[in-house]
């Protein structure tokens, strides 16, 4: 059994948050939940994640976004938002980004 | 000949009504209901250092009670904690209604709401000035006491800017810009030299009030506090002016006074009567409240002497800046490094030309590098899931950065502030919506901004704007209009109030018009201006 905050903390930042302050921030918000190994699967919360685009999940969508911006508050934002650009996503991104440059000068 | 003055109000357009008539030798009596707003951080705390401690983040950024934290229904990027009193959206008179249409924002704190402004200060140019009945050159040299005691700092280098500032008010040297700034500044200075300039858009480094002198003990350090409460008490803010006054003898500050209306004999005013009934002596009458209290202590005296019998009255007008954020990605940055140690706070201006000669002429764009904190109010216009995002958000921050636009305001009679007496209590309303002529603008403006930062090689992507809600944009104006002829409500050119024969108006109601640029710097040279003729 993990507790939610581990769960999350992990799934959006690839590391588990060892805060206790921003654990105990979190629990008093939405409360202390143990999460059994089939939800703390990281494809079961990305799942779940996605859903919320259609209007499922939206507590999900709610303690995401609230931890998140906890986290970008703390050291932990490094783990978020990293400084190095991955080389790879940019390469892939710039043609796509430099198309919509194109594109956007044809309309208004 | 020594005149007893009773300023009612500590903000920008008090504290230095206060100090221009200390300094001709006057008696001053400054009637105020400002606490005092939370101490910042102390000196070598930085944006950096703040976060690398969880438990000083979480409330320092957000408050103690996580109210900084955007809910999923806000509209803004930046969201002030309650740990600062000096933003607040309760007014001290408490008994307004009616505020879905407009929602103002309020300061019940020492200094006003320029305790926490932008330190953007640019001074209205004659084409911005439409209906003032006095000309620029009326009030050039109270610009430059303003400058002075302000503190602005610019670059000394020339920029688009520079044709619209007046180089003679002497600015301090400038203050540091990002390596992103830099960068775009570079890009417009290029477009500049191989194609025709762009006289309809003007770009160049904010001119801000920010102490940057050498020598000065309040010299900024950029820590990148900004917005939460300058450490190094850098940026102005009127208790800088208030510290000054108080080295005057003639001044007396007297706190806790939520004044409500006049009591007035043959048309002076005799005293100043606040809620509790208490009476305060005056023979001569500055009122600097703020656009928004300051219209309801006139409209409250209108009543109490029966200037106007009817149980409803309104004020001549209302105007303040809509406010759009549009978010853009400047393809010159996307191999760029990128940092999270810094908010980069009001780096850069844009000025858009208006073609409505109905309006004030120039549009004040606020163009923002990204820097950290701000993420997770963006995240949510992302329909991707929160890790999906995050990722995409990964991908294009060094790219991504937020124009604010602030649009001008003019007169409609649609706009106003009633005050109703009827019932056992006074009630206060406001009637704000855009006109359709002000909808043209507003899209003329944001077709000129795309089409120039597009030739700079940035997007704009306008189906991502966020409208702030109406009253958001905090430079509230024009409930006292300056007016040529006699008209109930307002005042003359030198700002003296029609109604009252003792009573000058010097805060931002009497602009007949709402330029589009920052009101702090323009409101304090105007109460200079108004106090150097009394």
């Amino acid at each position: 059994m993990k507790t939610e905050f581990n769960v999350l903390s992990k799934y959006l930042g690839g590391v588990e948050c060892s805060d206790n302050y921003l654990r105990e921030v979190y629990e008093a918000k939405f409360g202390r939940c143990d999460l059994n190994f089939i939800s703390s699967i990281w494809l079961v919360v990305y799942f779940k994640d996605i859903l919320s685009i259609i209007g499922f999940n939206k507590t999900l969508n709610v303690k995401l976004l609230f931890l998140v911006a906890l986290l970008e508050a703390s050291p932990a934002h490094k783990n978020l938002f990293p400084e190095k650009q991955s080389i790879l996503l940019t390469i892939l991104m710039a043609p796509i980004l430099v198309l919509a440059f194109l594109v956007s000068l044809f309309f208004k | 000949m020594i005149k007893k003055f009773t300023i009612i109000g500590s903000g920008a357009a008090g504290a230095n009504a206060a100090l221009t008539l200390l300094e001709k030798g006057h008696k001053v009596e400054m009637l105020d209901y400002g606490k005092l707003d939370s101490a910042p951080l102390e000196i070598s705390q930085t944006f950096k250092t703040v976060k690398s401690n969880a438990r000083l983040a979480a409330s320092f950024f957000y408050g103690n009670d996580f109210s900084g934290i955007n809910g999923p229904n806000d509209t803004d990027i930046f969201k002030y904690p309650k740990r600062r009193p000096s933003i607040s959206t309760t007014n001290l008179y408490d008994n307004e209604e009616n505020t879905d249409q407009f929602q103002p924002i309020f300061s019940n704190c020492k200094g006003g709401l320029a305790v926490a402004w932008g330190a953007n200060s640019i001074e209205f140019n004659q084409d911005d000035m439409i209906g003032f009945e006095y000309s620029k050159q009326d009030i050039e040299s109270s610009y430059k006491v303003a400058f002075k005691r302000l503190h602005v700092s610019g670059p000394v280098h020339e920029d688009d800017l520079s044709s619209i500032v007046n180089a003679s008010y002497k600015f301090n040297s400038s203050h540091d810009m990002s390596s992103a700034d830099n960068n775009f500044i570079r890009s417009a200075k290029l477009k500049n030299k191989f194609f025709l300039k762009n006289k309809n858009v003007l770009v160049g480094q904010s001119r801000l009030a920010i102490d940057n002198r050498l020598n000065s003990d309040n010299k900024c350090y950029s820590c990148g506090l900004c917005i939460w409460g300058c450490p190094s008490n850098s940026i102005y803010t009127p208790l800088k002016t208030l510290k000054d006054c108080k080295k005057f003898e003639n001044f007396k500050y007297i706190n806790n006074v939520k004044v409500s209306h006049f009591k007035s004999d043959n048309g002076a005013i005799k005293y100043v009567v606040d809620k509790s009934g208490a009476r305060y002596e005056a023979s001569n009458v500055i009122l600097a409240a703020g656009a928004i209290n300051s219209a309801i202590i006139l409209l409250k005296s209108f009543k109490e002497n029966k200037i106007v019998n009817n149980n409803i009255i309104r004020s001549v007008g209302l105007l303040d800046t809509e406010v759009i954020k549009i978010p853009y990605l400047s393809l010159s940055k996307i191999f760029k490094k990128f940092t999270t140690d810094k908010i980069q706070f009001n780096g850069l201006l844009a000025m858009v030309k208006n073609e409505n000669k109905n309006f004030p002429l120039w549009t004040q764009v606020e163009l923002l590098s990204l820097g950290s904190l701000i993420y997770h109010p963006l995240l949510k216009k992302i329909p991707l899931g929160v890790k999906n995002s995050i990722l995409a958000f990964n991908l294009i921050k060094s790219m991504l950065g937020v124009a604010t636009i602030f649009l001008p305001d003019k007169y409609s009679d649609k706009n106003y502030i009633e005050m109703d007496f009827s019932g056992p209590r006074d009630k206060v309303r406001y009637s704000y919506s855009s006109t359709e002529e002000k909808k043209a603008l507003k899209e003329k403006v944001m077709k000129k901004l795309k089409n120039y930062m597009r030739s700079l090689g940035s997007i704009m992507i306008s189906s991502q704007a966020i409208e702030a809600k109406n009253g958001s944009g905090i430079h509230y104006a024009g409930t006292i209009p300056i007016r040529a002829s006699k008209t109930r409500g307002c005042v003359n050119s030198d700002c003296k109030s029609y109604d009252f024969t003792n009573l000058h108006v010097v805060d931002g109601s009497v602009f007949p018009s709402l330029p589009s640029k920052s009101i702090t710097l323009n409101i304090a040279a105007n109460s200079i201006r108004v106090c150097e003729r009394l």
